[in-house]
């Protein structure tokens, strides 16, 4: 009998549900844990002839924390640099990423050197993201950032002007980072096309380039989304390799600017994920910040949620624009 | 064959191989100016590879290597330096399996129309309602123009892409079994299209369906292991064939 309950498999379906259960039990755990702690922490406590609601005082809490400074106990820089920093990131790692991806896929021949890009590619995923930061200081800080400040902030000189650590840097240090995630998920979303979509845009005399212009992007539009979904998580939360080159504890003022381009490029920022981190550990009163800590933990696990949700909606409407209906529903 | 027929097509010693397969050999053919050519063949004799040898579609599948000439209107499409986009515009071809894209209906007719840089509006409206009509799929679609072509029947589909290929008026149309993933009504309906567009264009046609050849063609080929083995007017190839290959495999003998 126990021969046939092992034939049947039985004991495989279990391990593999108990891995799910496991595996859901872990993450349920961590956001119950972090709300635990998070959601009682600006409830007020009991004020003797205090009047007016204790929400509203708990709301009021929150939208200080939310929107003060740091000088305030407020993680509004924060918020901002971390915003700022992966947006911009996906501006510089969309382009270059979905570039490389049509090149790879479309153009380059089949072949060892084709194999051997494709493996660094892969391989590059798996640099450990404290190097990433390394480079950027040493390439993009003091190599490009040096050199832009010799051709055109001469005057300023010795002060850096992009020669130092700074929210550009950031946002090119994230996308060489997700660069290879990038270029993955678009190459997959490229090989999903179906080839007689292809072979009808050339039977109607369309030039290569057409066909991936009128056909293949449009199609591969979702995957590409998939893939800046993923990059925005990934990036969203980095920290160590970012202390290299320009995201620091707090800041003297926010990376903007009332005139055009609206953003101060060279300035440094501070980001959540940094937030976290220093006043969770760097912290000399530890103990008292502590309860901030995973309220702050809360807002960036809100804001990649919210980031993931817009991305999410732009491909439902992408699919539906370019009628891959399978992928809606 | 009669010579007062002018070849729009004119086949001369063509062998084609895919990497290291050969697929046809040696084969020389002309393909009469507005009727309707039919291959047939049992399966993998090449008269796929052979029809789209006639737009160059073979070298968007496989890695292929060509011998041989096809004249389109006299001039070699293989030479160095043809268009092959614009060789595929005035070679037009329709596959087995319906592809529309993933647009509207009128998306889809148009897609050719702006691709050759037509952006008038109502000159596209007026190509694409003449497109539909002669596709015989006006009627059925023209309060849903805008609506997604992946709704539509297989038949219409397929009918849509026939629509799509003549929107740009293509001198030739070639067509890979039309009908094969169809119901009968719809590959009647496939059938009559055919022969209203022979009026306006050459047509050529792979099928699986004696039957079918035997109806709409005006000539037919009969294709085995790679290699032309008659060609001839219809009437003369199913009734009174001069090779024994071709009678045993329209009589089913083979095949």
């Amino acid at each position: 009998m126990l021969q046939n309950w092992f034939r049947q498999g039985t004991p495989w379906i279990w391990l593999n549900a108990g891995a799910v259960a496991l595996s859901l039990l872990l993450v349920a755990g961590l956001l119950a844990f972090i709300l635990m702690h998070s959601l009682g922490v600006f409830w007020p406590t009991d004020l003797p002839g205090h009047s007016g609601s204790k929400l509203w005082l708990y709301l009021q809490n929150w939208w200080l924390f939310l929107s003060g400074s740091s000088a305030e106990g407020g993680i509004f820089p924060a918020i901002l640099g971390t915003v700022l920093m992966v947006l911009l990131m996906a501006v510089l790692v969309t382009p270059l990423g979905v570039l490389a991806a049509v090149y790879l896929h479309e153009y380059a021949k089949d072949g060892p050197v084709l194999r051997l890009i494709r493996i660094a590619v892969h391989n590059l995923a798996g640099v450990p993201s404290i190097v990433f930061g390394v480079f950027g200081l040493g390439f993009f800080v003091y190599f490009l950032g040096g050199s832009i400040d010799n051709l055109f902030y001469r005057d300023s000189l010795p002060t850096p002007t992009f020669g130092t650590p700074g929210l550009i840097w950031v946002s090119l240090t994230l996308a060489l980072l997700t660069l290879p995630v990038v270029i993955v998920a678009t190459e997959q979303g490229l090989a999903g096309i179906p080839k007689n979509l292809r072979l009808g845009c050339f039977a109607l005399g369309a030039t290569k380039a057409e066909v991936i212009w009128k056909i293949v992007l449009p199609q591969a539009s979702p995957a590409m989304v998939t893939a800046l979904m993923l990059a925005i998580a990934r990036a969203a939360g980095e920290v160590a390799p970012l202390i290299f080159v320009g995201v620091v504890k707090s800041v003297p003022a926010l990376p903007l600017s009332s005139e055009f381009p609206y953003l101060q490029l060279q300035q440094k920022i501070t980001s959540l994920g940094m937030h976290i981190y220093d006043s969770g550990i760097q912290s000399p009163a530890a103990q008292d910040t502590e309860p901030l800590v995973f309220a702050s933990a809360l807002v960036l696990i809100t804001l990649i949620f919210m980031l993931n949700l817009a991305a999410y909606r732009l491909r439902k409407r992408l699919n539906l624009r370019y009628g891959n209906r399978s992928v809606v529903e | 064959m009669k010579t007062e027929v002018t070849a729009k097509l004119e086949v001369q010693d063509l062998s084609l191989r895919f990497a290291d397969k050969t697929v046809l050999q040696h084969i020389s053919m002309r393909i009469p100016e507005h009727k309707i050519t039919a291959f047939i063949g049992p399966s993998g004799c090449g008269k796929s590879s052979l029809l789209r040898s006639f737009n160059r579609m073979n070298e968007l599948l496989e890695d292929t290597s060509t011998d041989g000439r096809v004249l389109l209107d006299g001039a070699d499409i293989y030479q160095a330096g043809v268009e092959v986009a614009e060789l595929r515009r005035r070679v037009g071809i329709v596959f087995q399996k319906p592809n529309p894209f993933p647009h509207s209906v009128y998306e889809n007719v148009a897609f050719g129309l702006r691709l050759q840089g037509i952006k008038q509006p109502r000159k596209l409206d007026e190509l694409v309602e003449s497109a539909l009509k002669k596709a015989a799929l006006w009627d059925e679609v023209r309060d849903r123009l805008h609506h997604s072509a992946v709704n539509l029947s297989g038949g219409q589909q397929q009918r849509l892409v026939i629509a799509r290929a003549i929107a740009i008026e293509p001198e030739v149309l070639l067509l890979d079994e039309p009908a094969s993933a169809l119901d009968p009504i719809s590959t009647l309906k496939i059938e009559e299209l055919m022969y209203d567009l022979k009026q306006h264009y050459t047509l050529v046609i792979v099928t699986h369906n004696m039957q079918q050849a035997a109806r709409v063609s005006d000539y037919t080929a009969f294709l085995n292991m790679g290699q032309l083995v008659e060609f001839d007017e219809t009437n003369k190839m199913f009734t009174d064939p001069s090779q024994r290959a071709t009678e045993d495999y329209i009589t089913g003998r083979f095949g």
